[in-house]
């Protein structure tokens, strides 16, 4: 339970904190005209929230649960210290085995290149999975519904895959520090749903944009001039979202370059690695939406 | 109406007692501007005039509205008479009623022009001026006086008169394909068809419109045209539109159907509320056999104008078979069959126009409408689809493509049967293996080796096979080499997989064969697999260590046990 209630708080922290200032992506306004059920997008979610919850979570929250079994009048180690140090313990050789490290790839330690793979599905914490998966939600059902579910997987996986190597052999130093998450496929997700669907709309949890609307409809309430209907989200175009997003990376990516290494917690070169590898995308859409693309009609 | 009466009256009483035949002109020219339906002041402006031909003029239309009566018989009689008998002898011919100056414009509902009361000629003159005007049979619709007689007696040949004697044998019949008339009992009382009132296609030929028939202009016939034309431009310009009508509709004697001068005169006529010469101008040329679409659509308007919803569709389902319907005739027939909702009729004419205007989108569009609101949406879809793929750089492309986003994707023939789409998505599967080549060398394309590749150059084929076998069963060319056949059903406008799938004349690769790709395909793609990932897959099977690095630094734990733990 207490535990739960951890999860939860973290949970409301980050993302209050991350969508007080910039919009949260939690929906697509656009319309699906292929499937209805985007199942691939959906079992990506399951996977990754899976991974999480049956392997990683006890692992990565291994140092709090020792804080709460440590009692420092008691020398002894109790059964609950012993199994939170042991489960901390695999937790950081199991991020060094299965995360994305240049290293690991390159010398083909632990399982090699595998790590490619392993590292897509794995998290750091709880609300950095649930930052991913609100993303692949918003923007992967459309991008699944034109390119189709098994197209869309390796467009995915591809996308990954160019994120991590994008970030390793860019980087010139840490390059032994491991890189777990799934937001580089995701970021290329958004470079492809930028591609193609640029004009689309999308609704975002941003705080700023919530008080300015919330004090616009009070006055609409109040001196009547105009019928607004109060929502919790706010519709932002695709373009202003990723190009934002895509700012915010590149930023922080010059640094990293610059400084040849990550010395923030954040890959954000993997990030712009996917952006960029989303360019891809072109191999992996419907025949009749690329004709329709390179005819300047809508998808 | 009883200012209408007042002025009738006053005009009587003043041709009667004062004997002032101008002032009586005006007054009951007057009247008849207002009321133009009382045949007894046709009859006594026929007497305040003192042209035959403008006197008959005045008879008919008392005629036209009562046939029986016996003054206008009588008084038509006597001034044929007395025309006949100036035109042989040529005494001077005796004004019936009074010696009065003619009026310089009849401004009735039946447009005449004569000569002013400046320029009136002796009666000697205009006997021998009007004699043709007045016989049936010598209607020389390509005599035009020359310019300087122009404001003089000879004026527009009364259109209806004319086709009222040609068309009296054959009135009797039309009177039952008439549709019902705001005035039942006069309607069947008439000799004379309403023109307007009968579907064209039952129109008799008449003998003075197939002397009119449009034919070839000689060059004299031409520069006269054009001298007319300059002249009512002229008229125009000083605002003498009266005088302005007549040469156009001079024009039009020579050139039933000339669209500048059919133009101009419906216009004009109609801003002076001489409707009924309108529409006498533009059922002649349309008797006369014009191929002209605007004199089309003039007609289909008074029709509309007059109730006649009969006559205006039958014109409209005659237009848009013209030669020269061009796409903005057939849009306009067809929004109005829209507009009223006879879908049937609007896609029968957007249907027969695409043939001659294929890349139309504005008819493919239509078209698409039509058949949305006939709540067939796989047609609708296939028009749409049709005209956005013409280009989304017009008006309608840009419609047509809105409205294709309301609809599943639309799958063609170009699309299935195209190779360079089916090896795109091959590419696909070779970007991927490539990735996993690149990283199972050490993220070192120098140290991929030839085994790599070569899992690259079999993915890129295992994917071609398999997308074959899959999507792409149709590519243009191997479908019937592989002894594919066209689908027969089950392709038309049916929804499959998400997509409409339009009727194709593909060949298809047999079930059998797309079977056997599919799995030779997907060996392929494991082959590839393996050879792209060696390094991986060995690793797999025994993973070598990870070399996590010591801890010790960063994790230190004030229990020994728990460092001895984590091997610190």
């Amino acid at each position: 339970m207490g535990m739960l209630f951890f999860l939860g708080f973290e949970l409301l922290r980050d993302m209050l904190f991350s969508a007080a200032l910039f919009p949260l992506p939690v929906n697509d306004y656009g319309m699906v005209r292929y499937r209805s059920i985007p199942w691939m997008t959906i079992l990506l979610i399951f996977i990754n929230c899976s991974v999480f919850a049956f392997w990683q979570s006890p692992k990565v929250y291994a140092l709090e649960r020792m804080i709460v079994a440590l009692d420092p009048d008691d020398m002894n180690i109790s059964d609950d210290l012993y199994r939170a140090t042991r489960d901390y313990y695999d937790g950081v050789v199991d991020v060094w085995t299965f995360g994305y490290r240049a290293q690991t790839v390159q010398m083909g330690l632990g399982v090699g290149a595998f790590v490619a793979f392993t590292s897509m599905f794995m998290h750091g914490s709880f609300s950095h999975l649930i930052g991913n998966m609100l993303y692949l939600w918003a923007f992967g059902r459309r991008l699944e519904d034109a390119c189709g579910p098994w197209r869309f997987l390796l467009f995915y996986l591809c996308c990954g895959m160019i994120a991590g190597i994008g970030s390793a052999i860019i980087k010139t130093r840490g390059l032994d520090l491991p890189s777990v998450g799934a937001s580089g496929a995701i970021a290329g997700v958004l470079g492809g749903y930028l591609l193609l669907f640029p004009g689309a709309s999308i609704a975002c949890l941003w705080g700023i944009g919530l008080i300015l609307r919330t004090l616009y409809w009070g006055m609409a309430q109040i001196f009547g001039f105009d019928e607004v209907k109060w929502t919790w989200t706010v519709r932002m175009r695709a373009f202003f979202l990723l190009a934002a997003f895509a700012a915010m990376n590149i930023v922080p990516s010059l640094e990293i370059i610059q400084e040849g290494s990550n010395i923030v917690g954040i890959d954000y070169l993997a990030h712009l690695s996917g952006f960029l590898g989303a360019l891809i995308i072109f191999l992996f859409v419907r025949k009749d939406l690329l004709a329709r693309y390179f005819s300047g009609r809508r998808l | 109406m009883d200012e209408a009466q007042n002025l009738f009256r006053e005009g009587v009483l003043t041709l009667r007692n004062e004997k002032n035949a101008a002032k009586a002109q005006q007054l009951l020219m007057h009247s008849l501007k207002l009321n133009p339906q009382n045949e007894m002041a046709w009859l006594w402006l026929a007497r305040a005039l003192n042209e035959p031909r403008q006197q008959l003029d005045c008879i008919e239309r008392a005629l036209r509205i009562n046939p029986e009566n016996e003054q206008a018989l009588a008084l038509r009689q006597e001034i044929l008479a007395s025309a006949k008998n100036s035109t042989t002898t040529r005494p001077a011919a005796p004004a019936p009623t009074g010696t009065t100056p003619v009026p310089a414009f009849l401004p009735v509902k039946k447009l005449t022009t004569t000569g002013s009361s400046k320029t009136a000629k002796p009666p000697e003159q205009q006997a021998q001026e009007m004699p043709q005007v007045r016989s049936p049979s010598a209607q020389n619709v390509s005599a035009a006086p020359p310019p300087e007689k122009v404001r003089q007696t000879q004026g527009i040949v009364p259109l209806r008169a004319t086709q009222t004697q040609n068309t009296a044998v054959v009135s009797s019949s039309q009177t039952q394909a008439q549709p019902p008339a705001a005035n039942p009992s006069k309607r069947e009382t008439q000799n004379i068809a309403p023109l307007a009132a009968v579907p064209l296609a039952e129109l008799p030929e008449i003998e003075s419109a197939r002397a009119a028939r449009p034919r070839q202009l000689s060059i004299s016939d031409k520069r006269r045209i054009e001298a007319l034309l300059d002249k009512a431009n002229v008229y125009v310009e000083a605002n003498e539109l009266e005088a302005a009508v007549e040469q156009w509709v001079k024009v039009l004697q020579i050139q039933v159907d000339h669209e500048e001068a059919m133009r101009s005169a419906v216009r004009v006529l109609s801003k002076l509320k001489y409707m009924e010469d309108a529409k006498e101008l533009v059922w002649r040329a349309l008797n006369g056999g014009t191929e002209h679409p605007s004199i089309y659509l003039t007609a289909i308007e008074i029709a509309e104008r007059e109730g006649d919803r009969v006559t205006a569709d039958d014109l409209r389902d005659r237009v848009v078979q013209l030669s020269q319907a061009n796409e903005s005739v057939v849009i306009h027939i067809a929004d109005y069959f829209i507009r009223t909702k006879a879908y049937a009729r609007a896609l029968d004419v957007l249907q027969k126009s695409l043939p001659s205007h294929p890349d139309s989108q504005k008819i493919l569009v239509r078209i698409g409408n039509v058949y949305d609101e006939m709540g067939n949406e796989a047609e609708s879809a296939h028009y749409y689809d049709r005209a956005a793929q013409l280009g989304t750089g017009t008006k309608e492309g840009q419609l047509a493509d809105k409205k294709m986003s309301q609809y599943v994707p639309m799958l063609s023939d170009k699309e299935r049967g195209s190779l360079l789409m089916a090896w795109r998505e091959a590419l696909g599967f070779g970007t991927a293996a490539l990735l996993l080549a690149f990283q199972d060398a050490g993220l070192n394309f120098l140290n991929l080796g030839g085994a790599r590749w070569m899992g690259v150059g079999l993915a890129i084929v295992g994917g071609y096979l398999l997308i074959t076998a899959t999507s792409s069963p149709q590519q243009r060319g191997l479908g019937r080499l592989m002894g594919g056949r066209v689908p027969e059903e089950g392709f038309d406008g049916e929804e499959h997989g998400g997509v409409i799938q339009q009727e194709t004349a593909l060949p298809m690769i047999p079930a059998a064969a797309r079977v056997i790709l599919g799995l030779v395909g997907a060996g392929l793609l494991v082959g590839a697999l393996a050879l792209v990932f060696s390094t991986a897959l060995r690793l797999l099977s025994s993973p070598a260590e990870s070399q996590v690095p010591d801890f010790c630094d960063a994790v230190y734990f004030f229990n020994d046990e728990l460092n001895r733990m984590i091997g610190c």
